[in-house]
C-alpha cells in the first residue's frame, strides 16, 4: 500500500498567495509510506503571525514533535518557538501590541497506520472526511454545516487552558479504496452542505486530486463567484488509499 | 440578508464618530467629578481608534478594512483629527495607525494575581484631543457626517453599511436634529441602511442609565425620545456581541441608543458599534 497524498491551497480573493494563512502537511503532493501523518491548519485572520503559527503546527505534526498524549502541553512548547521567531523583529506599535495577545489556528491532524487504523486530533473547525464506497462514513470534528461559526475555539500561542478542553480525538479503520480528505473551514462547510443536499462532492475532489483537468484555484474561484463558498483561504489534503 | 457583506481591503467599510465638544463637556463625570467628560470621551475615542488599528494589523502592516472619520462640534464643526491628520475627513485605518499625533506613556494598573496591584507602562497613541468650548451645533455636525457617508457610498455601493457613532451630553442648539438623523439613516449600500448610534454621556448621577432600549416607554424626556427615535435598530451581530461579550440581554427591537451612560457603557457601546464579525 502506497498512499498518494495530494495537497492544494488557495488564498482568499483579494489577498496574495504569500498572505495565505492556511498550512498543510505534507507540503507538496507525494507518494507516501505507512505510517503516514497528514495535517491541515488555518491561521486566524484577526491575529498576527497566524500563518507562521499554522505552519509550525503542521510541520510539528508531520515531524512527530506533537503526539496524541499530552497534546496541549506539547502545543505550549511549540508556542515558545512561535514567540522566539517573532521576538527579535522590529515591529510597529500595532503589531507589537497585537502579538502580545498571541496567535491562533485551527488544526486537524491524522495518523494512518499499516494495521488499518487511523487516529485523528482536532481543535477548531478544520475537518477530516472519510469516503468509502461512495458514502461519507466519517466526519470529524464537525458533522453538520450549520455548526460552523465565526468564533471557534482555536489552538493559541498564549494559554493552553483556553483550548485544552476543546481538543477532540477520533479514530477509525481505513480500507483499500478509501479516500480521506482534510479541509479548512470554508471548504469543509461547503462540502458538508453539499452532502446534506444529496450531492456527492468527493467525486469532483477525486477528479481534482488525481488529474490535472480541473485546477483547484479555478474551481474555488468559481464557487466564490456563485456565492457557494465563503471568501476564505481554502486548503485540501487528499489521501487516496489504493 | 442585510448586514452580511464581507469587510475586506477590496470592500472596506466606514466608521464616523461625531463628538460633542461643547462647553458643558468640561463638567466632571458624575462618578468622578475631577475628570472632565471631554477628557474621558477623548480617551475612549483614542482607545477605540487604537483597537481598530490593532484589529486590522497584520505582520506586514495595517490592512485597510475600514476608513474612519472623526467630526467634532462645539465652537467649530469639522474634522477633529490632531497632528499630521489634521483637516482630513475620511482616513484609511492604515494612515490612522501610522500617523498618530503623538504617543503618550500611561500607567496601567492590573491585578498581579497575588493580592497586589501591578503597574505597567503602556503606550497610548493619541489622535483626538479633548475640547470643551461653545454651543451644541448637532444638526450641522450630523449634516457633515451625512455628506461624508454619501461620498463614501458613492464610491463603495456594496460595502457593509457605514456606522455613525454620535456622542453627546446635551441638547442641540441649532435646531431639531430629527430630520438630519432620518436623512442619514435613509442612506444605504446594497447591504443595508447606514447605522446610527446616539450615545448620551451621563451628566446626572441621580438617573439610572438605559442601554439599548427597545421602546420609548422608559425614557424620561422628549430629548431622549428624539435621540432614541433617530438611532438605528442593532443588527443581529451587534446584539450577539452585546449579549455574549457584555452580559446584556437584548432582543430584536433594541436600538443603538444609550441614555445617561457612564464611561463603561460608552466604551461598551463603541465596541458593539464597531465589531462587525465579517472581516475577511
Amino acid at each position: 500500500m502506497r498512499p498518494y497524498v495530494s495537497v492544494f491551497s488557495h488564498q482568499k480573493a483579494g489577498n496574495s498567495a504569500a498572505e495565505c494563512e492556511d498550512a498543510n502537511w505534507p507540503v507538496v503532493s507525494t507518494d507516501e509510506h505507512l505510517p503516514l501523518r497528514i495535517a491541515a491548519a488555518d491561521g486566524a485572520t484577526d491575529a498576527v503571525f497566524s500563518g507562521l503559527w499554522a505552519r509550525i503546527l503542521v510541520n510539528s505534526w508531520g515531524r512527530k514533535h506533537l503526539q496524541f498524549e499530552d497534546f496541549a502541553t506539547s502545543i505550549s512548547r511549540k508556542a515558545r518557538v512561535w514567540r522566539r521567531l517573532i521576538k527579535n523583529r522590529r515591529l510597529p506599535w500595532y503589531v507589537e501590541e497585537k502579538a502580545q495577545s498571541g496567535s491562533f489556528a485551527a488544526l486537524v491532524a491524522v495518523e494512518l497506520h499499516a494495521t488499518g487504523i487511523w487516529k485523528a486530533i482536532a481543535c477548531g473547525d478544520s475537518c477530516l472526511f472519510q469516503i468509502r464506497d461512495r458514502k461519507l462514513i466519517a466526519s470529524f470534528p464537525i458533522s453538520e454545516s450549520r455548526d460552523f461559526s465565526n468564533s471557534p475555539v482555536l489552538l493559541s500561542t498564549s494559554n493552553a487552558e483556553q483550548f485544552r478542553s476543546e481538543i477532540r480525538f477520533d479514530s477509525g479503520r481505513w480500507e483499500p479504496g478509501d479516500h480521506l480528505y482534510l479541509m479548512t473551514d470554508a471548504l469543509a462547510c461547503w462540502f458538508l452542505a453539499q452532502c446534506e443536499g444529496g450531492s456527492v462532492p468527493w467525486e469532483l475532489m477525486t477528479e481534482i486530486a488525481l488529474s490535472q483537468r480541473i485546477g483547484f484555484a479555478d474551481w474555488i474561484a468559481d464557487l466564490r463567484e456563485q456565492n457557494q463558498i465563503r471568501n476564505d483561504d481554502c486548503t485540501l489534503v487528499s489521501v487516496t488509499l489504493e | 440578508m442585510a448586514y452580511s457583506a464581507e469587510i475586506s481591503r477590496t470592500k472596506p467599510t466606514l466608521f464616523v464618530f461625531v463628538i460633542d465638544q461643547s462647553g458643558s463637556m468640561a463638567d466632571g463625570l458624575p462618578d468622578q467629578p475631577s475628570r472632565r467628560k471631554a477628557d474621558a470621551v477623548a480617551d475612549a475615542i483614542n482607545r477605540l481608534l487604537q483597537n481598530l488599528v490593532i484589529r486590522c494589523a497584520k505582520e506586514e502592516g495595517v490592512r485597510d478594512y475600514f476608513s474612519v472619520g472623526v467630526i467634532g462640534y462645539g465652537n467649530r464643526v469639522g474634522p477633529a483629527f490632531a497632528g499630521s491628520l489634521e483637516g482630513r475627513d475620511i482616513v484609511p485605518i492604515s494612515d490612522v495607525g501610522n500617523m498618530p499625533a503623538r504617543v503618550e506613556e500611561r500607567t496601567k494598573k492590573s491585578d498581579d494575581g497575588a493580592g497586589g496591584i501591578l503597574e505597567q507602562k503602556v503606550k497610548m497613541p493619541i489622535w483626538f484631543d479633548p475640547i470643551a468650548d461653545g454651543g451644541t451645533p448637532m444638526c450641522n455636525a450630523l449634516s457633515q457626517a451625512q455628506l461624508l457617508v454619501q461620498r463614501w457610498l458613492g464610491q463603495h455601493p456594496d460595502c457593509f453599511p457605514p456606522v455613525v457613532i454620535h456622542i453627546t451630553d446635551g441638547e442641540s442648539t441649532d435646531g431639531d436634529a430629527t430630520s438630519v438623523m432620518k436623512s442619514l439613516t435613509a442612506q444605504h449600500s446594497s447591504d443595508g441602511n447606514v447605522l446610527l448610534f446616539n450615545i448620551h454621556v451621563s451628566s446626572d448621577s441621580s438617573s439610572a442609565a438605559i442601554a439599548f432600549p427597545d421602546s420609548i416607554s422608559a425614557l424620561p424626556n422628549e430629548y431622549a425620545k428624539l435621540l432614541f427615535e433617530g438611532a438605528s435598530p442593532l443588527t443581529y451581530n451587534m446584539r450577539t456581541i452585546a449579549n455574549s461579550q457584555h452580559g446584556m440581554n437584548l432582543g430584536e427591537g433594541a436600538r443603538g441608543y444609550v441614555f445617561n451612560g457612564d464611561m463603561v457603557l460608552v466604551v461598551q457601546a463603541l465596541d458593539i458599534g464597531t465589531r462587525p464579525s465579517n472581516l475577511r
